[in-house]
């Protein structure tokens, strides 16, 4: 990863590959739900060039597909001593840096889907709605110990809004 | 009642709850919610005498009644739309109801049915663990969320009891932890809910006794604002107001509506009354909430804090602690630039929350000069200046995505404060102090990625302030980040300021007095 983006400690820690695995399962669940939108319609309506929107879109779809992984590779979190880290995007690329003192509350969540996959997303809630920031897919047992982690070293730094 | 506080000699402050949910409800609302808050300003000694409130670790649900107190309003509104004919010609007279009371009827009893399944839901799914450990609230349902609150950010514990809670013997507990994230136990029986505030206040005092405190700040005295000697800082006078307001933003419009009437009376030929009530009415309560809410406004230092008075008709009053101030932001329009006037805005803890509107929240100064901001500026952040602070620019290649503001996009921070420069007919200032910062982050756009720039976000509690820099070289923009990281760390360790524990939430009074 470039120098702008470069991680804090020794590298960047990657999300739990079950997270990729949750993004390709609702791309292929979801879009062929728009997909069907468009081309049903002028399938039914008899239209002669209906399979252009098809083929359209099934190149979208693709291109979809090879988007989430390049995506994924883009997740990256670390914990330093005093500050937790987290870089993501692809087009548009942040870096966040939360200090644990500011942490007011630590969620971990796990949707209806991201349960069948044994994931959860933690959530770092500080006194900025801005600086709330939030890591997909993790395993559930990281997650939680993530949260205990964060929450302990937090109360010891403990340094107020 | 109120409750007893825990500790006699700290000052008891009455918290005015979120507004009720059966506003039918009860004659005097302000009994059930006054609670000690707790002044720590005054007591910097660790506590030992603390009545030791001790929980077996295990894992607790909700009230059983939640259901039913969840469903209250809607099956009171059912009473409301059937009872009073029941009442009147007995039951007989539902039956000759139309068919529209049958629909409203419905709807309101499917209502309450949901709210019931979903109470009951809630109170099955739900479970919480407060011990000496952790405060964490779970939920299991269809997702499976559990939050974990930590002690030492909790600011205050409110406990609400609306009337269809009291009549069960239930409360409502609401962890505020400041800024964002919030959370609300419903309902606990009303000794759970006095216990477990009791708990999580005597956590919270421990985590931050147990913390460095300073070793002397001034203490904050206990009398009023009013009683305090009081040092004048900064007062706007009429004229200033009034050439503030018209010489703004608003002249186009101002000079548009005196157009637009004038020409519709020549093109007519008769004076069009319709035009002038529109323009009256839009732009006069404009201007008026703007003369008249910021009339005689003044700017008062008392001993730990500042004191605002504002208002021709209603006159406010409020107070605020000067460590309570996140960010600053010094504001001029494009118009404002012939009159030399700015605006002074704060992000204030605990203060966007509040009853005041978006239009005068944190205005710590309506109009005023140059001179009056730097006062307005020296009265809570003794020993700044602004000038001092070095400026950088941005590199040449911005130009491409700021082709306007290219030279007023300005950006710089010293040992204490960061500063940017925003605006190109518009001219933005803000203020961020480094142990004020939440967080700090970067973004980059796939433009910014083609020209090697990147901008740099800092985040502070919510409100009217933001600060970012925009476009830094790719390099300066990573080095800021770090170095501002530890600039950051090194002012929230810093003993010799006082941390936001050491001088406690202190409530801003908001209180509108009324003139006899």
């Amino acid at each position: 990863m470039e120098e702008l983006f470069r991680p804090p400690a020794a590298n960047w820690l990657p999300l739990s590959p079950s997270y990729l695995k949750l993004k390709y399962l609702m791309i292929a669940i979801t879009w062929p739900i728009f997909g069907a939108a468009i081309v049903v319609p002028l399938v039914l309506l008899d239209i002669s060039w209906w399979w252009a929107p098809l083929a359209a879109f099934l190149v979208f779809w693709l291109w979809r597909f090879i988007r989430a992984s390049r995506v994924y590779k883009r997740w990256g979190y670390a914990e330093t001593d005093d500050d937790i880290y987290l870089t993501r995007g692809l087009l548009w690329r942040e870096l966040t840096c939360v200090p644990y003192g500011r942490m007011q509350l630590v969620n971990v969540s796990s949707g209806p889907i991201e349960r069948q996959f044994g994931l959860a997303s933690v959530e770092l809630v500080t006194s900025s709605t801005s600086g709330t920031i939030t890591i997909p897919g993790l395993a559930r047992p990281d997650a939680v110990a993530m949260r205990d982690r964060l929450i302990e070293r937090g109360e010891l730094l403990q340094a107020g809004i | 009642m109120a409750q007893p506080p825990l500790d006699p000699p700290r000052k008891i402050v009455v918290r005015r709850g979120p507004s009720f949910t059966a506003p039918t409800a009860d004659p005097h609302p302000t009994h059930d919610l006054a609670e000690p808050a707790l002044d720590r300003g005054d007591h910097p000694a660790v506590d030992t005498e603390e009545p030791a409130v001790t929980l077996a670790k295990e894992v607790e649900r909700p009230h059983p009644l939640t259901g039913i107190a969840r469903s209250w309003i809607a099956l009171f509104g059912l009473v409301v739309v059937f009872g009073r004919d029941v009442a009147e010609r007995g039951f007989a007279s539902i039956a000759e109801m139309g068919p529209f009371s049958w629909i409203v009827g419905g709807l309101v009893l499917a209502v309450v049915i949901f709210n019931l399944v979903w109470g009951i839901i809630e109170w099955r799914t739900t479970t919480f663990i407060a011990d000496d450990e952790e405060f964490r609230i779970e939920r299991d349902f269809l997702s499976r969320d559990s939050a974990r609150i930590s002690y030492a950010k909790i600011q205050s514990v409110d406990i609400e009891r609306s009337l269809p809670a009291r009549l069960l013997g239930l409360s409502s507990v609401t962890i505020d932890v400041g800024g964002a994230g919030g959370k609300r136990l419903e309902f606990l029986a009303k000794e759970r809910a006095e216990v477990l505030r009791d708990h999580l206040l005597v956590r919270m005092r421990q985590l931050a006794s147990s913390a460095p405190l300073p070793s002397d700040d001034g203490s904050p005295s206990e009398t009023p604002p009013e009683a305090q000697a009081a040092h004048r800082v900064v007062s706007v006078a009429p004229f200033t107001l009034v050439k503030g307001v018209l010489v703004s933003s608003l002249l186009p419009w101002l000079l548009g509506a005196v157009a637009l009437i004038g020409v519709s009376t020549w093109l007519d030929g008769g004076f069009s009354f319709a035009l002038l009530g529109a323009a009256v009415f839009g732009l006069g309560g404009y201007l008026w909430s703007q003369i008249a809410g910021n009339w005689n406004f003044h700017l008062d230092r008392v001993t730990d804090g500042l004191h605002m008075t504002r208002g021709l008709l209603t006159t406010t009053s409020q107070s605020l602690k000067a460590d309570r101030i996140q960010a600053v932001s010094i504001h001029q329009d494009y118009l404002q630039r012939l009159t030399g006037l700015y605006r002074v805005r704060v992000t204030v803890l605990g203060f966007h929350g509040g009853e005041s509107s978006g239009q005068t929240s944190g205005m710590v100064l309506p109009y005023g000069t140059r001179d009056d901001v730097t006062r307005v500026l020296a009265a809570f952040w003794p020993g700044i200046n602004l000038d001092a602070i070095p400026l950088h620019g941005q590199p040449a290649r911005a130009r491409w995505l700021t082709p306007l503001g290219f030279h007023r996009h300005l950006w710089g921070a010293d040992d204490q404060t960061v500063i940017a420069h925003h605006g190109w007919l518009e001219h933005t200032i803000s203020l961020v102090p480094h142990r004020r910062m939440q967080s700090i982050g970067i973004s980059q756009g796939p433009l910014q990625r083609k020209l090697g720039v990147a901008s740099v976000n800092l985040h502070t509690t919510d409100g009217p302030v933001s600060l970012s820099l925009y476009h830094l070289d790719s390099s300066d923009a990573r080095r800021f980040l770090d170095d501002q990281r530890s600039r950051a760390l090194i002012a929230r360790n810093d003993p010799s300021e006082p941390g936001y524990l050491a001088v406690l939430p202190a409530p801003l009074f908001d209180e509108p007095i009324h003139p006899a």
